[in-house]
């Protein structure tokens, strides 16, 4: 089928009449986000499957008109129509089939405004017209779906119309062989061998059955033919239980085996990460014990401040310049003693006053009061010359009271002078203590701070490791890793052991058979036998034809993908490996990329792994040349290259085109702002035009999706794709 | 695939050859309505266009067992 043109009108966001012309070759259509790359696609799956893309995640398939009517019709249009009118979408599909014949399919859907509400009808109407030499003719709806089906089999259209990601993922998983079988499903008709084998193993049994009766009619060995066809009954049946169960451990050990290839990848960054958990786990609880001892130090320099004198630091000559100050001080007191000794004795020789000092302010007071001298015991009644001389007394004798701790002064000082004198040596040696102590407490403050760095490396390590290998809980996947290994062990054990039986079961087998055989001499017609062997030497080939044929289709696949991988990948100079299909234990394969040391390699980026889906789906298609499905259909495939960058991508076009009849690829990539317009793009026309100087004898047409400068997506009824025709 | 194309795909087998006599020079020229001494090139051929022209599995198989009865006979 070769795609001519297709006609859009007032469908989802192409508004008005829309049209795009397709050549034989490659077709790029260029579209922003929420430009309509989608909305195209869709435009062809509405043709051929009635619905639209649903982008729900959990979708499986597409909505159907049923579903979304209220939805296909431009919003644009549905504002411009006026009440108790019609507005309707349409899309209209030129194609040409392998034989020539021209058709046009059409698929549209009416909506009616009535007063206040839509209505919509329940399904869309859909026509096919041939062409005939100068006009469209219709073709009776019962031939409809035969025609689809002849333009492009329901069969192959997923593995040449795919949308982004998720429309690849669909197609080919790598953790799952199921994906592969359905795929070498695609390339031939391998169930047609299980046919073959279905057909032999009948026509043996059929044949042996015949053997058997004539043998029981035999006139002798009665009994021990009897007893070796009960016996061979009885392995059969034994043979056919452990060939159940042999598969059955067989599936249980590849699931196993597909978990233990999962986690393998993982288990090594995993192991790494649990080494430096403990590590770190260990190095934290060190940290702690070093901080506390850090806090107990700090703590203890407060504390030495006074109890070991460290405040006193620096003030051990303070007591020498006190020893010499309170010398001074002493000798004053000593000399001033001495003179007040002298004036003392004078002044009672004089005897005119009071020796200095006696009496006490008590007893002057006690004297005024009773107006009588204590020390002559003479009266001295108040007024008289000799009270007056006591009244004078007074100031004195309360002065001499007030000086008398001058006396105590030197006690005090004597006393922290003695202090002093015991202090001189703790504060001498108090600055080797500050220093030992602050020693310690670098030292433990270096540990800390070196114990920090190694957990913030260590720490940066484990989150790298996580980032790079996507290992957020490594105790689970060593779990799940140690269980698969014992897994394995147990099945494989489980196979091994019921093979073993099966095989000594299938020797005995094949000597009951013989022994029938000579038995059935003379007794049995020869032919009999003659047929039961050929039939069963036939119902074996046909078990090894069809597994020797699924090999051969793997390696034919496998050698396709390996041709479209390397050209896509190629040009970009990275690293890219070969495609290599692993054969599961159950017989089954599972895609796998390889390195020059036929290792398998993990931890693939997401562009060598769209890079591998994509080339099993291009091979799907072009490894059976007999089919030679790549130039009977076009490939139309919407954002598949969303994970390349522009070398890949110029790589996977010209793949495409090279794979490919006709190729319609829609896709963002190859797009660069366009500086003369805000928010809008342009096509990258220096790297178009080197993928048109590089694609030899294919056709090159490029469209792009634009739209006007003021649309916004915040008006969705104003919204209206411009198609632009790409000159490069 | 072509019937004779799955006849001759069957008879490759070394070990079949061996066993019924069959050269690989006569695979290569066989063909489906060839004569061989072989009993064991017949029952391939029916068994493919059986097979190919989508017969019962239990038709298919009767008419294996009566062609060789033919044959052996």
């Amino acid at each position: 089928m070769l795609i001519k043109n297709i006609q859009i009108s007032n469908f989802l966001c192409y508004y008005g009449e829309n049209r795009f012309d397709f050549v034989e070759g490659l077709n790029i259509v260029l579209g922003a986000n929420g430009y309509g790359k989608s909305k195209l696609y869709d435009a062809f799956q509405w043709i051929f499957h009635n619905g639209i893309t649903d982008s729900s995640p959990q979708a499986t398939g597409l909505r159907s008109t049923r579903i979304a009517k209220d939805e296909l019709v431009s919003e644009k249009a549905q504002h411009e129509c006026a009440e108790d009118s019609t507005v309707k979408a349409k899309v209209a599909l030129e194609v040409v089939d392998n034989r020539g014949k021209g058709y046009q399919l059409v698929r549209s859907y009416i909506m009616r405004r009535g007063s206040g509400k839509w209505i919509y009808p329940e399904d869309s109407a859909f026509e096919v017209l041939s062409k005939e030499v100068t006009h469209f003719k219709p073709v009776p709806e019962s031939q409809h779906a035969t025609i689809l089906e002849s333009l492009i089999p329901t069969d192959v259209r997923p593995y040449v119309w795919f949308q982004g990601e998720r429309g690849i993922n669909n197609l080919i998983d790598t953790s799952s062989e199921d994906s592969l079988r359905q795929v070498i499903k695609r390339l031939s008709n391998i169930d047609r061998w299980d046919n073959y084998i279905k057909v032999s193993q009948k026509a043996f049994e059929t044949a042996q059955s015949a053997f058997d009766n004539a043998l029981k009619k035999s006139n002798r060995n009665q009994n021990k033919i009897n007893d070796l066809q009960l016996e061979r009954g009885t392995l059969e049946k034994e043979m056919k239980q452990l060939s159940e169960y042999i598969e059955q451990m067989s599936n249980n050990l590849n699931a196993a085996s597909v978990k233990h290839e999962a986690f393998k990848v993982g288990i090594e960054y995993a192991e790494k990460i649990k080494e430096l958990e403990n590590t770190l786990k260990s190095q934290k609880a060190n940290h702690e014990v070093i901080s506390k001892k850090l806090d107990t130090q700090t703590e203890g320099l407060t504390e030495n401040l006074f109890s070991n004198y460290w405040a006193l630091l620096g003030t051990a000559n303070w007591v020498d310049a006190f020893e010499e100050k309170i010398g001074v001080y002493n000798q004053h007191i000593t000399e001033q003693k001495a003179l007040e000794n002298i004036t003392k004795k004078i002044e009672e020789r004089i005897q005119t006053r009071l020796p200095q000092g006696i009496p006490e302010p008590v007893y002057v007071k006690q004297m005024l009061r009773e107006e009588r001298c204590l020390v002559c015991n003479q009266p001295t009644p108040e007024g008289s010359e000799g009270y007056n001389a006591i009244l004078e007394l007074l100031p004195t004798a309360l002065e001499e009271q007030q000086e008398a701790p001058k006396f105590r002064l030197q006690n005090f000082f004597q006393r922290l002078y003695s202090d002093g004198l015991a202090l001189k040596k703790p504060i001498k040696s108090s600055k080797k203590s500050i220093k030992g102590a602050f020693e310690k407490m670098n030292e433990l403050k270096q540990s800390r701070s070196l114990l920090e760095e190694e957990l913030e490396i260590q720490d940066r390590e484990i989150r790298d490791i996580i980032r790079i290998s996507g290992v957020t809980n490594s105790s689970d996947v060593i779990n799940s890793m140690y269980g698969a290994t014992s897994d394995i062990s147990k099945y494989s054990a489980d196979v091994a052991t019921y093979t073993e039986k099966r095989r000594q079961k299938q020797i005995r087998l094949q000597e009951i058979r013989e022994e029938l055989n000579t038995l059935s001499q003379g007794e049995v017609p020869d032919f009999l036998m003659k047929r039961k062997e050929l039939l069963q030497d036939l119902a074996e080939l046909c078990r090894e034809m069809k597994s020797q044929k699924y090999q051969e289709l793997v390696d034919a696949l496998e050698e396709t993908a390996n041709s479209h991988y390397k050209n896509i990948n190629s040009p970009t100079g990275a690293f890219y490996g070969t495609i290599k299909f692993v054969k599961t234990i159950n017989g089954g394969y599972r895609p796998a990329i390889i390195d020059s040391n036929e290792r398998e390699v993990g931890n693939l980026n997401t562009s060598l792994v769209s890079s591998l889906k994509l080339s099993i789906i291009l091979a799907t298609v072009s490894t059976n040349k007999k089919r030679n499905e790549a130039s009977r259909y076009p490939l139309i495939s919407d954002a598949p290259v969303s994970d390349f960058d522009v070398a890949k991508t110029k790589s996977f076009l010209k793949e495409t085109a090279n794979t490919f009849g006709q190729s319609i690829i829609i896709m963002k990539e190859l797009l660069i702002e366009d500086p003369k317009r805000k928010d809008r793009y342009s096509p990258d026309l220096e790297r178009l035009c080197e993928l048109k100087d590089e694609l030899t004898n294919k056709n090159l047409s490029v469209y792009q999706l634009d739209m006007m400068d003021d649309a916004t997506n915040k008006f969705r009824n104003e919204l209206e794709v411009q198609i632009k025709k790409v000159d490069c | 695939m072509f019937q004779l194309e799955i006849v001759r795909y069957f008879l490759k087998d070394p070990r079949i050859q061996q066993k019924y006599g069959i050269s690989a020079s006569e695979v290569e020229t066989v063909s489906l309505t060839s004569q061989h001494k072989s009993h064991f090139v017949d029952v391939v051929r029916r068994m493919v266009k059986e097979v190919e022209d989508e017969s019962s599995v239990t038709i298919a198989a009767a008419q294996l067992n009566l062609l060789l009865e033919k044959k052996l006979k």
